[in-house]
């Protein structure tokens, strides 16, 4: 989704005709679920500061590996969030059993490819280029 | 000649001030303030519900123009965060990782 993403943004979302949504795959265990956390706990304090993490933590993927608490709560800082909120939240069992719970949801929908994307029911697995995407988009748009 | 020049004197000082100088009467009525002076007629009942129609039918049309760019509109539809137009007929779920 890195790839297509900024072009879906601009040709699609702005403009209102699709909307995009976020669900966690945790493959890398503890460092995946960190990350999660992270933009699950910025979500909490503003739906549009999850997006921001979101674009943050892909831009920060290299340090990801080997991060702490410490390492996620600086990133909120420096998107102007509250970082003691966050700390206090990446503590709440609930933000990781949310992660966990949906991350085995999508393994007991068969979503095995990472990315993967959902386009109104269609199932799209692995990467694909933009022309492919914005294809998909054009013709399921036409079909609402 | 004499008479002839101060007829001319007074017809050249005379003439500029009907058109740009206050008669007494004007200037007892201007206004204290040099900001209320200077308020367009405009003000005045007719036009102020005239504006006050067109913003009424114009306010739905704002609505509907208020958002310009839905990528910086975010929600939440159950547990997953949503960017975009909550009302777009199109929902991709990106099933993702960080890393």
């Amino acid at each position: 989704m890195l790839q297509v993403e900024p072009q879906l943004r601009t040709n699609y979302i702005a403009s209102g005709r699709v909307r995009l949504a976020f669900w966690y795959v945790a493959d890398f265990g503890a460092s995946s679920l960190l990350a999660h956390k992270t933009a699950e706990c910025a979500g909490r304090q503003d739906p549009l500061a999850f997006w921001r993490m979101h674009d943050l933590l892909f831009e920060r993927q290299g340090e990801l590996w080997s991060a702490s608490d410490d390492t996620v709560v600086q990133f909120a800082t420096e998107l102007g969030l509250d970082g003691d909120e966050l700390h206090l939240c990446l503590e709440d069992p609930a933000s990781g059993e949310k992660i966990t719970r949906l991350d085995q949801e999508r393994r007991a929908r068969g979503i095995r490819v990472r990315p993967s994307f959902d386009v109104n029911g269609q199932l799209i697995q692995g990467a694909i280029p933009y022309q492919q995407f914005a294809q998909v988009l054009d013709e399921a748009l036409a079909q609402e | 000649m004499l008479r002839r020049l101060t007829l001319l004197t007074t017809l050249l000082v005379a003439v500029p001030c009907l058109a740009a100088c206050p008669s007494p009467a004007r200037l007892q009525d201007a206004p204290a303030s040099p900001t209320a002076a200077v308020t367009p007629p405009a003000l005045t009942p007719t036009p102020l519900t005239e504006a006050a129609d067109r913003a009424t039918t114009l306010a739905p049309a704002q609505e509907l123009t208020a958002v310009t760019d839905w990528s910086q509109v975010a929600g939440r539809e159950g547990d997953l965060y949503i960017l975009g137009n909550p009302n777009a007929p199109l929902r991709i779920v990106d099933y993702s990782d960080f890393l």
